[in-house]
């Protein structure tokens, strides 16, 4: 009964840190929010830049990071339909990026400000280091092998 | 005592050790020395990849879990002004106690050199006699004059660039490199210092203006913290031991975890017992043993060596092993410069300044600091971090933002006296011990009122002088009052003339053990006025290893 129980509770431990991989529907609501985090503009988005097959990757791998994003992407989902009756995906730019706020503004330790925080930072970690969004800062890395022999003088005119 | 297969067998390949196994390799002595880290490869840096900002040094030791923590002071509710914060999160420790970051320390062959920022300053002379002059610490029983022709070699060897005209530091000699240019970003805050009638200097640094010896110079990627792939910078590895490993009388082997000293009837340490690469227990003898293994990790392997010969660990028969441990007291300020700088070019720390930085220099307090850019050991050198640390939100007004900021960040980082006391101590962890059943080093740390002061002062002045330097929002500070973060240790084997007061002797050798010598920071009475200690480390090696032969010489060993 005792090693019963034990195994019971242990399946469904290894269930939940074991969870399914991203269905159709949360793999667009991701897109979409790398698309409201990094947006198109004068310069490519996250999505032009490979960032959600990054992220998608990733969670492929690792069931916390699997985990967060499928609950957080049920959050962004639940959220939509309190505003607008629809899927986040199906949401207008000025709508998804009220929902990012209120994540972001939701308690220290939550659920939603815990996913958009890791979402955020990861979106920008990818993004940023693809050497395609380095132009637009003007930044001539990686620092090797050429270093910046010009550290003396003023920075260079942008392209 | 049984026949030694080495002359000298050293403990540790930093600073302290590498430099003296080159010491004594000059004599001709047969040096072993056990590195519990790896041998790195500069080509194992990852500064020419595209996700470099990413990477941090490429830390390959096997063992990591090396230190524990006492508990921790309350914290003040009247110094809200001086905790760490950023604009993103507020306060970065969110409790009412001090908490603890990291101790900096890297193990492998060149010890923390190999993260080091290339820093090379001698100590203010003023700061050496501190219980003279001030009753507190304890004066080192060498004076700086005693010390200068080492600190001179040491310069050499690792090919120190810096300015002339100190006149706190006499010099027997030039520095052996022209000093750096100081970078853009930097002349914005030499302007800051100038306004309030500062003065920033060029900081003498273990980094390449030109080539030398065999070396190429310096191209200003910003990033010594992560591993120099270029060799430019003077770490340990490629200067000290490369030389003592190409005399041919010094031996490394890494990867090799001392578990003990074994200490024998006649006032020697007969045996040094080690764990090697493949986990096999392993001994060896040297006519003489130096532990070099930096101030939390040297008196953890003292006081763990006990036995019939010492029972309180080996040379704390005075109770100092452990004692008096000194910290780095740091304040950062980082913020937005209102023009564009592409301020993640230069070295890291190209200036300095030293108007606070005798002891008696800021107004009523003992102790002093110094102030210097910094960006750099910030990590706001690359897109990632301003991404995701300098600049706030998401979308395209995020996006618009790094175009506006990226490269205007400027940081100045201030490092003061830390002043020893009771509360402030190593000892041995009563519960946590390593894979070997060797209890790990438990750090208690504990900040006095005028430690708090010092601290209140720097980040007034730091404040300053970034807005007087242009920097329009500050975003990030940090600081020790809340958090220790410590790469920067001292004073746990303090040296004296009196062996009641000190663990060692004048010229690092223990009072009662005839052949033991400690070579690392733990020596320091005193911390200096926030000067980076590498230097001094060096140089009291390459005394150490002059002495050493001296008693050789002499039949005295």
């Amino acid at each position: 009964m005792g090693a019963g129980l034990l195994a019971t509770s242990g399946y469904l431990f290894l269930e939940v840190f074991r969870p399914s991989q991203l269905n159709h529907r949360e793999t667009k609501t991701i897109e979409a929010l790398l698309g409201t985090l990094i947006p198109d503009d004068e310069t490519p988005g996250a999505l032009k830049l490979g960032v959600s097959e990054m992220i998608l990757s990733k969670a492929a791998t690792q069931n916390k990071y699997r985990h967060i994003i499928k609950k957080g992407s049920e959050w962004l989902d639940r959220e939509a339909g309190k505003l607008s009756s629809t899927d986040f995906t199906a949401l207008r730019e000025e709508d998804r990026d009220s929902i990012v706020a209120r994540a972001i503004e939701s308690p220290t330790d939550s659920l939603p400000r815990n996913f958009l925080e890791l979402m955020r930072a990861d979106a920008f970690e990818f993004y940023y280091s693809n050497p395609r969004s380095w132009a637009q800062l003007g930044y001539n890395g990686p620092p090797q092998p050429n270093g910046f022999m010009d550290y003396y003088k003023p920075r260079s005119p942008r392209l | 005592m049984g026949k030694s297969e080495f002359d000298a067998v050293i403990i540790g390949a930093g600073p302290g050790g590498g430099a003296t196994a080159w010491g004594l390799t000059r004599y001709g002595f047969k040096v072993l020395v056990l590195e519990a880290g790896p041998a790195y490869s500069p080509s194992e840096y990852n500064l020419d990849r595209t996700d470099w900002e990413q990477s941090a040094f490429p830390d390959r030791s096997k063992h990591k879990e090396r230190y524990t923590f006492g508990p921790f002071q309350k914290l003040g509710t009247r110094l809200t002004e001086i905790r760490s914060w950023n604009h993103l999160e507020g306060y970065v420790n969110k409790t009412e106690y001090r908490t603890a970051n990291a101790y900096n320390h890297m193990r492998g062959v060149g010890g923390s050199s190999l993260i080091f920022s290339g820093e090379a300053q001698r100590l203010h002379p003023g700061a050496m006699q501190m219980r003279t002059r001030f009753g507190v610490a304890a004066d080192w029983p060498l004076s700086y004059a005693e010390l200068e022709p080492y600190y001179c070699l040491a310069e050499r060897i690792i090919g120190v660039a810096g300015p002339s005209g100190d006149s706190v530091r006499y010099r027997s000699e030039p520095y052996p490199l022209p000093p750096h240019q100081l970078s853009y970003g930097s002349t914005k805050i030499a302007e800051g210092f100038r306004k309030l009638g500062l003065t920033l200097t060029q900081n003498p640094v273990a980094i390449l203006s030109r080539p030398y010896d065999n070396r190429p110079e310096c191209n200003y990627c910003a990033n010594c913290v992560r591993g120099c792939p270029r060799t430019d910078k003077g770490s340990v590895d490629v200067t000290f031991i490369r030389k003592a490993v190409d005399s041919g009388f010094c031996s490394i082997r890494p990867d090799c975890r001392v578990t003990a000293l074994k200490a024998g009837a006649s006032d020697n340490i007969t045996e040094v017992q080690y764990i090697d690469d493949t986990g096999a227990v392993k001994s060896v003898k040297g006519r003489i043993v130096i532990v070099s293994c930096g101030a939390i990790e040297t008196p953890r392997l003292l006081l763990a060596s006990k036995g019939r010969y010492a029972p309180d660990g080996v040379g704390n028969e005075s109770g100092h092993v452990g004692q008096h441990f000194m910290e780095t007291i740091y304040w950062f300020s980082v913020g937005m410069h209102r023009d564009p700088l592409d301020s993640f070019r230069g070295i890291p720390v190209d200036g300095i300044c030293w108007d606070f930085n005798a002891p008696d220099a800021i107004p009523d307090m003992i102790g002093g600091c110094r102030f210097s850019p910094s960006v750099a050991e910030t990590n706001l050198v690359g897109p990632v971090n301003y991404a995701k640390r300098a600049v706030k939100g998401w979308g395209k007004e995020h996006k618009k933002a790094m175009r506006d900021t990226f490269g205007k960040a400027l940081a100045i980082v201030a490092m003061g006296e830390s002043l020893p006391n009771k509360k402030s101590y190593i000892d041995l962890d009563p519960l946590k011990k390593d894979d070997e059943g060797i209890a790990l080093a438990r750090i208690h740390t504990f900040l006095e009122e005028m430690d708090i002061r010092r601290i209140e002062f720097m980040s007034k002045k730091t404040r300053e002088v970034l807005a007087a330097s242009g920097v329009e929002n500050i975003f990030e500070e940090y600081s020790a009052y809340d958090i220790f973060n410590s790469s920067h240790v001292f004073g746990t084997c303090r040296m004296g003339s009196d062996p009641r007061q000190s663990a060692i002797d004048r010229h690092c050798r223990s009072h009662r053990w005839q052949n033991l010598f400690i070579v690392d920071a733990s020596v320091f009475p005193s911390s200096g006025g926030g000067e980076s200690p590498s230097l001094t480390i060096e140089a009291l090696a390459i005394r150490t290893s002059d002495y050493i032969n001296s008693l050789a010489k002499r039949g005295e060993l």
